[in-house]
Formats: C-alpha cells, structure tokens, sequence
C-alpha cells in the first residue's frame, strides 16, 4: 500500500512542476479588461438586476468605483473611465479633483443622471420602496452629487491587481489615486505591475509621471528645477521611463483606420490614444531638456507620422 | 408560564444541538478567522482605509449568520420526523404551536448569538485599526439582521415541511443570497411590462419578504456621510418582520397538523 | 487491483439513480433557472447588445462551473460515509465486489453525474444570453474538455477526503480546494512560490473568462499542460482514496 502513497506523492510533485509553467487566464487586452466595454455591460438593464452581484473582478471593480465615488448612492453608471484614465498630464482631471477636500465638497454634473433606485413618483412599491429608499444610500436624482474621493477605492485595486497581474489599468488608476497619500507606494505599485507587464507602455509613462512628482517634491511644491542636481539625478530616470513609454508604444499602436478615429478601433481606446500622445510629448521634452538636439529631431520624425498634428513634434 | 417554560426547554434543546454540531463550529470559525485576519491587512501602509474592512468584515458576518440559521432551521423539523422524536415532545402533552415558537427562538437565537459574536470580533478588529465605528448604525444594522434571521428561520421551517431537506436548504440560500436580485428584477421587469404581468410582480413584491430592507451594511460602510435611521423606521421594519415571521410560522404550523405522524 | 467493468457499471447506475433519486440535480438546476429567469429579464427591456450577452454568457458559464463542481463534490464526500453508516456497504462487498470496483464505480458515477451538470447548464447559459461578442469556437471545445478533467479530480478528492476525514471537515476542506486553490495560488506566488505550486489549481482549468474574452486558443503545450496537471492530481486523488479505503476496517 505504500505503492499507492509513491503514486500520489510523485504526482503530487510533478504537477508543482506543471503548475509554474501553467498560467491560462494570465493575458493582456481581453474585453473584460476594455473599460469601454465594462461600462457597456454595467450600464445595462442585466446589470441593474444582478445589483453587486458579479463574477468578474473587473466589474467588481467598476461596481465599486460608482459606489465609492458617490457614498454608496447607486446611480446609473455615468462616471466615465476616461476621468480615472488620464495619467494625471490632464490639467483639468487635476484641478476637478483638487476640489475635492477632506469635507467633500459639492460639484454639479450637468445632466441629471437617474438613481438605481427609482423616487417615490417612479416607484410601484408604495411602503416597500419608501423603506428602501431609507435603509440603503439614496439620494434624490434632482439634487447635486456628492463626491468622495477615491482613496478608499485602493484596496480595491490591490484586490484586482493580486486577482489579474495582467490588468494594466488597475496598476495606473491604483497609482493615480495612491499617489495623493504615498507617492513612493505608488511608486512600487507601478514597480509591481512592470515585474508582471514589462512591456506595457502605460506603465511606463505612469512611472515617469510618479517619478517627476517625486522630482517636484524636493524643491518648492509644483516647481521642476532641470538643472537642480537632486532632481535632476530622478528626472533623467523619469527621461528613460518616457523613452521607454513612447518605444513600446509605437510597437503596438495600430494603424489608424481608413475612415473614423483610432480611438473607435477595439483594440485602441481613447484613454490609451491620450497615454500615447502623452508618452511621445514627455519623451521628446525630456530629450530637449537632457538629451541631444539631433535625437530630438529623430525623435520627432520617427513620431510625426502618428501625431502628424501635434506641435511639439514639428519637424524642421 | 407553562407554556413560556415549554417554548425555553424546546428551544434549549436547538442549542444544545446547536454547540454539538461541526458544520456550525467551520462555519463561525472560518468567518472569525476572516474578520481578523481582513484587520490585519495593510495597504500601501496606509492607516486610514476604513471602506474595505467594514464592506468586507460586514458581508462576512450577514453571509455566515444566514448561513448558521438556514442549516440549523432547515434540519429541525425532518429530524424530529425521522428520529421520531417528535412522539414524545407532541405526547408531553406540548401544543405544536409551542414547539414550532421554540424552534423558532432556538434557531433564531443560535443566530442571534453568531452574530453577536461576529459583531464583537469585528468591533474589535475596528479598535484594532482605528476604523471609525458609528455605533448607532451598527446597532440599528445588528437589529435589523436579527430581524432577517428570524424571517430566515420561519421560512426556513416553512420550506422543510414542504421539501426535503437538500432542496429546502438550497432554497432558503438561494432566497437569502439572491434576494437583491429579485427585487432589482422586480424594478426592472415592472417597466418593460403591462397589464396582467404588472400585477404579478406587484403580488410578488408584497408577497415575498424583502430581506434587502434588513440590510444597512451600505450605510455602515459609508456612514461618514450616512445619518442613523429614524425610530419610525426601525419600528415599521420590525413590524414587518414579525408579520411575516407569523405568516411562515402560521403556514407551518397549518401543513404540521395536516401531516401524518 | 482486482477491477471487474461488469460491477463497476452495475455501481456507476445504482449511484447515478440514487442522485436522481435524491432530487440534487433540480435543486441547482433552481440555480439555473434562476439565471434564467434573470437573462430573459433583460431580454424583454430590451436592453442587450454584444456586450450585455457577452456578459451575461460569462455570468452562465461560470455559474455552470460552479455548480457542477458543487453537485460532483457534495456527491463524491458523502458516497462511502453514507455506505458504512447505513451498512449497505457490507452487502455490496459480499456479493462480491472488490473494493477497488466499488471506488472506482463510485468515482465514476460522481464524475458522470458532475459532467451532465455541466453541460446541461452550460446549454442553459448558451441558450438564454442575449446575442454575444463572437467568441473562439477551438476555445469553447478546449473549455469544455479541461472541465471534465477538472470535475474527475473534484469526485476524486471528494472521495479521498471522505475516507480520511469526517464528513463536515471532508466536504468543506474539499470545497475549499476547489474554489479557493486558485486565488491562494495568485496571492502566493510572489511571496512564496514554492508553496503556492503546490496548491490544488481547479481555476486553471477554467476558461470561461479567457473565452468570453476573446482572447486565442491555447497553444498544444498549453492545453496538454492543463490535460496532464489535472490528471496527474485526478490520479493523486485516486491513489489517496483507494490508500484510504483498502485499509478501512467496517
């Protein structure tokens, strides 16, 4: 009988063995991981019925991001993943959320957007809907929203990231929001993401963008000093991260379409055209700040072709 | 008093099967070991995440209470039918009505006593971590709970004399797990359809018990923002437990003295 | 070994009518009709596109997973503790049947059992979603095939735990294999690598999402790596089991 014990200790080994080669649900670029076509599904008539009730993380996490953002009040799904994509280069994502204190201030959207649970008028349930409307987090559709801030949304995100390496944009709006309270555990969490995704472009203009708020960080508050020696020594490991960025980006991009956007494309949305066009811009600053003036120029004409529109890369 | 004393012994008898049965131990442990072990997780180094471990710790703590009272309520009934003690008991001479309430306060109060246990753990674990707590909310959602529990355990009741044991089981979980769902299906159906189908899901929606309104973990989550709920409230939620707690326990009690014994 | 297929299929059938018997099934299958009374909700507000079904598709085929590894471990944990307290096993070994056959007969009707689940739910699931997003129809096949390997294993370590453990610890210990293997794998193997290789890994064998995603076929290597990795555990499972059982005294 111990016949039986070798058999399953010598299975038991050689599926140890197997199962560091074995990683079937670990790939990049699936349609659970397109924010567009998450928020097409949560937007649905199915998703309001199953409520919380999900199975994938990436829902999950949309589910949660509402939630959180609003208190818990469930409105139909009208935050945009656009807002929470933007590598912080966006000045107006920046200052939005800089209004946002430690006492929530009040913000208005300009449509009037629709709560899960429907008002008094628009419900048939009399008592029961009224009840309903008390126990959980409700607020009248007509009055203004209020906004929370996204810190308690981190955990979140570590959840997704532990459950998907793969998932990219966990890392960058994980960061985005981590990096208001500890700029160097955002540092290390977009670290993590490159041990897992060392080809993703986004990462990499994440890191660099983290890396100049470290820079900031040294001097007077919001001032980047080229020529101080201490920032200059993290902004030249910024310089290499844009490189990087603006590399690995031009490797994936697709050819823009024959007729519409690129940002219309499946494969491409417009959160990853904006990273891509902010790889390029902070690759090519850096180059002209540290680098060499012939590089910029090849620099230039290698990108020109896909932003043929963009100034800064002018070719002379 | 009698009658009081009768309802007590039966449902100390509930308990006592209650401390010798595993599967309640696995679960309470296992959720125990949960609600401590989510107050020792860290992020970032950040000390102030409160949202996760109150959603999370408080989901934990409803789950396994459901659960405690759907296996324990479930088994009451067809155990004493096919160990025949209920022989004895209904010879004793002790109505069935007095049984069916001390099962009843039994199995409620083993859930009742799970949850008071959890609720401990996961104030402690709050101490622990320094996550504001907003005891009257809190307070008003252990209530509430207790109140779910005891729908849960009459339904519970009700669905074994009906079914066998796996299938009432199966559907108490199902009614517990899913019962957002339903509700949120009832919204959602009642405008894509008209006429008689209206009138359905309006009989469903008043029917059925809406165990979403016993549920203020939301508010607890985020009860930075969120006010305690109102006395009134409480009350006419109370109210509506008990009517139809009645209701199971009165349906029970109907198809009991039909069986054969 | 002593394997007689005339009284391995005599116990494959009395089993699989015991669980017909026992009305398992239609209780998950409320499950299901639950899923689809939810999906046929959403059809009639007429709220679906490619996205929506697509969702819903992956919201049915994880459910059919789940389920059908539900039913094939609440089968497989209480087959022999059922035989030996209601000692019906004495009869059955009587007759005689061999130990052996009477594990294997048993493990293959809990499989059998768990492999029907599946599939009727997973045509469920197909049958009530709204109109997908197209999804690869090599992948489906290989989906479908990992998953009967991985409810073989779910029956074999139901068993095995069964036989070594009391039932309330064997049913959860084997349901915690089964649903949780995967996230301890992901959450350890960072931090400690070795370890988590040798955990129990039934979510790599399931390729609802990855197909639902629209991501590629597996490769050869890749769908052999999972046949093998899931038989090589099925097989540990088995060895446990019948270790377990030959020296069981009644």
């Amino acid at each position: 009988m111990n016949r039986m014990l070798i058999i399953a200790g010598a299975c038991w080994l050689l599926s140890a063995g197997l199962s560091s080669h074995l990683h079937p649900n670990r790939y990049r670029e699936g349609r659970s991981q397109d924010p567009r076509i998450v928020a097409e599904a949560n937007e649905s008539a199915l998703a309001r019925i199953l409520g919380e009730f999900r199975t994938g993380m990436s829902d999950i996490l949309f589910i949660k991001t509402e939630r959180y953002l609003h208190s818990g009040v469930g409105y139909v799904p009208h935050l945009t993943e656009e807002l929470l994509s933007v590598q912080g280069t966006d000045q107006g994502v920046d200052d939005h959320l800089s209004e946002i204190g430690e006492d929530a201030d009040v913000f208005h959207h300009e449509e009037n957007v629709e709560t899960l649970l429907p008002a008094a008028s628009k419900d048939y349930r009399g008592w029961i809907g009224q009840m309903h409307r008390k126990v959980k987090p409700w607020r009248d559709p007509d009055m203004a929203h209020k906004h929370t801030d996204g810190k308690e949304l981190i955990p979140w995100f570590k959840m997704m990231t532990v459950s998907d390496p793969g998932y990219i944009r966990g890392y960058v709006i994980g960061a985005f929001w981590l990096k208001r309270y500890n700029s160097e555990a955002s540092l290390e969490f977009i670290e993590e993401g490159l041990v897992h995704n060392p080809d993703a472009f986004q990462l990499h203009l994440s890191k660099g963008m983290l890396l100049m708020d470290k820079a900031r960080q040294l001097a007077n508050p919001g001032a980047i000093q080229w020529e101080n020696p201490g920032q200059k020594e993290i902004l030249l490991k910024a310089k290499a991260s844009f490189q990087t960025a603006a590399s690995l980006m031009y490797d994936v991009r697709p050819s823009p379409p024959a007729e519409g956007n690129i940002s219309d494309l499946p494969e491409w949305g417009s959160y990853q055209e904006t990273d891509a066009r902010a790889a390029v811009n902070m690759a090519i600053l850096f180059e002209e700040r540290y680098g060499d003036p012939e590089n910029v120029e090849t620099l230039r004409k290698k990108y020109h072709p896909l932003f043929p529109n963009n100034p800064r890369l002018k070719i002379e | 008093m009698r009658t009081l004393g009768q309802i007590f012994l039966v449902a100390k008898g509930v308990w006592l099967e209650a401390i010798r049965r595993r599967e309640i131990y696995v679960i309470v442990a296992v959720s125990c070991l949960f609600i401590l072990a989510l107050a020792q997780f860290r992020f970032f180094g950040l000390e102030t995440l409160n949202k996760f471990y109150r959603e999370v710790a408080l989901k934990i703590m409803g789950g396994a209470s459901g659960l405690t009272v759907i296996v324990l309520g479930a088994r009451q009934l067809p155990r004493e039918f096919e160990s025949r003690t209920i022989y004895p008991l209904l010879a004793r001479p002790i109505r069935r009505w007095t049984f069916l309430v001390g099962k009843q306060l039994g199995v409620a109060g083993a859930g009742a006593f799970c949850l008071g246990l959890f609720l401990c753990l996961y104030v402690l674990g709050c101490l622990m971590i320094g996550v504001d707590l907003y005891p009257t909310l809190l307070l008003q959602h252990t209530l509430l709970q207790i109140c779910m529990l005891l729908i849960l355990t009459s339904l519970c009741f009700l669905l074994s004399v009906v079914v066998s044991f796996d299938a009432a089981v199966a559907m108490g979980f199902l009614y517990f797990v899913v019962s957002s769902v339903f509700a949120n299906l009832y919204l959602v159906m009642y405008e894509s359809t008209a006429g008689l189908a209206r009138g359905v899901i309006v009989a469903l929606t008043w029917l059925t018990p809406q165990l979403i309104l016993f549920d203020l973990s939301e508010k607890n989550v985020h009860g930075d923002v969120w006010p305690a709920l109102e006395a009134g409230v409480i009350f006419q939620l109370v109210i509506y437990a008990a009517v139809f707690t009645m209701i199971h326990l009165t349906g029970t009690l109907w198809i009991f003295r039909r069986k054969s014994l | 070994m002593s394997l007689s297929w005339t009284h391995i299929s005599l116990v494959v059938k009395s089993t699989l009518l015991e669980v017909q018997r026992r009305q398992d099934v239609w209780v998950l299958s409320m499950f299901m009709a639950l899923f689809a009374v939810v999906a046929l909700g959403a059809r009639l507000s007429g709220d679906t596109t490619p996205a929506t079904g697509t969702f819903m598709l992956n919201l049915g085929m994880s459910l059919a997973v789940f389920f059908a590894h539900a039913l094939t471990v609440l089968l497989s944990v209480r087959q022999f503790p059922n035989e030996i307290e209601h000692r019906t096993v004495y009869p059955l070994l009587a007759k005689p049947l061999s130990r052996d056959s009477l594990l294997v007969g048993k493990w293959l009707a809990c499989w059998m059992g768990g492999i029907l689940t599946f599939l009727a739910f997973h045509l469920v699931a197909l049958g009530v979603s709204p109109p997908a997003q197209p999804i690869s129809g090599i992948l489906h096949l290989q989906h479908l095939l990992v998953q009967v390997v991985s409810l073989a294993w779910a029956a074999g370590l139901g068993i095995a735990c069964s036989l070594c453990l009391p039932r309330g610890l064997a049913l959860g210990s084997t349901l915690i294999c089964v649903y949780t293997g995967e996230a301890l794998f992901r959450w350890l193997e960072d931090r400690l690598a070795i370890m988590a290789y040798v955990l129990p890994r039934f979510g790599s064998l399931n390729l609802a999402t990855r197909l639902t995603d629209g991501v590629p076929p597996l490769g050869l290597l890749g769908m052999g790596g999972l046949l093998v990795y899931g038989s090589l555990w099925t097989l540990m499972s088995l060895a446990l089991a019948r270790r377990f059982w030959i020296w069981r005294s009644l």
